[in-house]
């Protein structure tokens, strides 16, 4: 089957998921009344479960584009940008803006440029351990450091917190769409350029796994560029991090299923990623509100669940030397 | 197209290569020998300007390597390191395509090129192949597939530098990969600068030779036939060696005495 029509089944898988997203829940709808200004299920539908089907869209699909261009970067298909402690950087810098700065005016985008500067931090402290080409085990061991150190940070500015104003710790460790609304939607809309940007890198990322001195031989400025591929990468997860926390494992397993069914070439990997990262971000967040409803699960439990063991035998055959 | 005047190179005030003088011509196939830590991949390093000599002049085309921006250099200098290792499941096709990154063309005529040098090493049989698949002599050739596809039919004066293209490669893609660079010597504008430690064939394929001592000094340039003898190779490496010759007296190469258990070399 061509890649296209492959395409197109993805984008209509995503589409029945959102739409079922839309049409389920635990307030049950009359749908005759959907174009009814004012009526329940139009506030319900329009207010509540259309933002979150189109920030998860936008957040699942960013943060498995940006696993895969983050695993081009560190040359290693295991690297996932919350596992390696870009996404802990985030969560902590989230969380001094909202103790230290947000008293003097708070704004969703000063929040999520706050995160995203801890993700660049985070990253750049990830490639100042490894060193250039660093090993699995020096990546993974460095992403357990950082992120102890910033669920630690996030949980002592829960203590500064004056208020109510920083949400619990384990907002931010497990992820949830639960508080969505339109403000979070239009920032969420900035992941966008940078998934625009990382895919016209494709080729670039391409050529960057094959390692430095060969990509400087094929006529790549390797450090600016892969400074360019850390910098959209960590703005997307920054992003994504300040609007509905760490959410882990999207930007690895869905890249991994990429590789597996179609093909490791990044023209296919990152956009492929977006639409099967999306789609699943969505289903996950359904899950996530159905299944103990009215009770809501953080949609990352969810995502961990499925993850976590997928990583578990990726691990384990890399062990055995097997990166696949 | 190339010339190296006194080049030396050092770090942290350890001379690593120094006094190298020589010129290679177009057309010409420069074999790198010396022993381990002699500075040969240092020197293609130099030479690919992935660092710069700390003395003397070295002229890729008649300008330093830094002197061009970085695709035109990939676009005149094809290298294969030793070792490159991929961990993403490309195809074979896929990676040989990458060598044709730097010139940024139509997908047909990079995979026409592609197909050419899969031919050409008799790759055909892979070329769906993902690299996480292949054994290390099998991967070895891909990227050497990879370095030739750089410089494939080009009309301009091309360089391709090879870290030790043999050292992964049985007997018979080694006399493959021969043929292959003889072949690419009659029929393109290019020079080629090869890193070897076999002697045992160091007397075929190669127009010059440049020997390296263990503290990266220039030993010896020139024809093989000049540079190459018994006491000189003996003196270098510290151990017995001697030539090998055909039945009809011509050269076959060199070699050394078998090794006995007490650790000396028997005579």
């Amino acid at each position: 089957m061509k890649l296209w029509l492959w395409a197109g089944l993805l984008v209509f898988v995503w589409a029945m998921a959102f739409v079922l997203s839309l049409v389920s829940g635990y307030t049950s709808l009359n749908f005759g009344d959907v174009w009814q200004p004012g009526s329940l299920t139009q506030t319900v539908v329009g207010e509540v479960r259309l933002p979150r089907a189109i920030l998860a869209t936008l957040l699942g699909g960013g943060l498995a584009l940006a696993g895969a261009g983050i695993q081009g970067v560190f040359r290693n298909p295991l690297a996932d940008p919350a596992l390696i402690g870009i996404s802990g950087g985030a969560a902590l810098f989230a969380a001094v803006y909202i103790v230290f700065v947000s008293q003097t005016g708070f704004s969703l985008l000063g929040l999520s440029g706050s995160a995203f500067l801890g993700g660049v931090i985070a990253t750049l402290l990830v490639l100042l351990i490894g060193g250039r080409q660093p090993d699995l085990s020096t990546i993974l061991l460095a992403g357990i450091a950082i992120n102890a150190i910033c669920l630690a940070g996030v949980g002592l500015m829960s203590y500064l917190a004056p208020d109510q104003t920083l949400r619990s710790v384990s907002f931010w460790a497990l992820g949830s769409f639960n508080h969505v609304g339109w403000p979070e939607v239009s920032v969420g809309f900035l992941v966008i350029p940078a998934m625009i940007r990382l895919i016209a890198l494709s080729l670039v990322l391409d050529v960057l796994t094959l390692g430095d001195r060969e990509a400087a031989h094929l006529g790549i400025s390797v450090i600016p560029r892969r400074i360019e591929v850390i910098l959209w990468s960590a703005l997307i997860t920054g992003i994504s991090v300040s609007l509905v926390g760490i959410i882990a494992f999207v930007g690895l397993i869905v890249p991994h299923l990429v590789r597996i069914s179609f093909s490791a070439k990044h023209v296919v990997v990152l956009p492929f990623s977006a639409i099967i990262g999306g789609g699943l971000m969505v289903a996950a967040d359904l899950f996530s509100r159905s299944l103990l409803a009215p009770v809501e699960l953080p949609v990352g439990i969810v995502i961990t669940l499925l993850g976590a063991p997928i990583f578990v035998v990726l691990v384990a055959r890399w062990s055995k030397g097997l990166w696949l | 197209m190339l010339a190296l005047d006194q080049v030396g190179w050092e770090v942290n005030g350890r001379s690593i290569l120094n006094g190298l003088c020589f010129e290679l011509e177009l057309g010409q196939h420069l074999a790198i020998m010396g022993p381990n830590g002699a500075g040969k991949s240092t020197l293609l390093s130099l030479i690919t300007g992935d660092v710069a000599a700390t003395a003397g002049s070295l002229q890729v085309f008649g300008k330093p390597p830094s002197a061009f921006s970085p695709i035109e250099r990939a676009q005149r200098i094809s290298a294969l390191s030793q070792a490159s290792e991929l961990r993403f499941p490309f195809t074979v096709e896929e990676v040989i395509g990458l060598g044709r990154y730097p010139f940024q063309a139509r997908v047909e005529s990079t995979l026409a090129i592609v197909a050419e040098v899969m031919a050409a090493l008799q790759l055909n049989a892979f070329a769906q192949r993902s690299m996480l698949t292949l054994s290390g002599g099998e991967r070895q050739r891909v990227h050497l597939a990879r370095a030739v596809a750089q410089i494939w039919s080009s009309q301009e004066p091309v360089l391709l530098l090879l870290d030790e293209p043999f050292a992964a490669l049985d007997i018979a893609h080694q006399v493959g990969v021969r043929q292959l660079l003889a072949k690419i010597l009659a029929s393109h504008p290019v020079s080629i600068v090869s890193v070897v430690h076999d002697l045992g064939q160091t007397t075929q394929g190669y127009d010059r030779v440049c020997l390296l001592n263990a503290q990266g000094q220039q030993l010896a340039f020139g024809a093989p036939s000049t540079v190459l003898t018994p006491a000189r190779l003996s003196e270098l490496y510290g151990i017995a060696i001697s030539e090998i010759l055909y039945a009809d007296g011509a050269p076959a190469g060199f070699g050394v005495a078998p090794v006995s258990p007490s650790g000396g070399l028997n005579r």
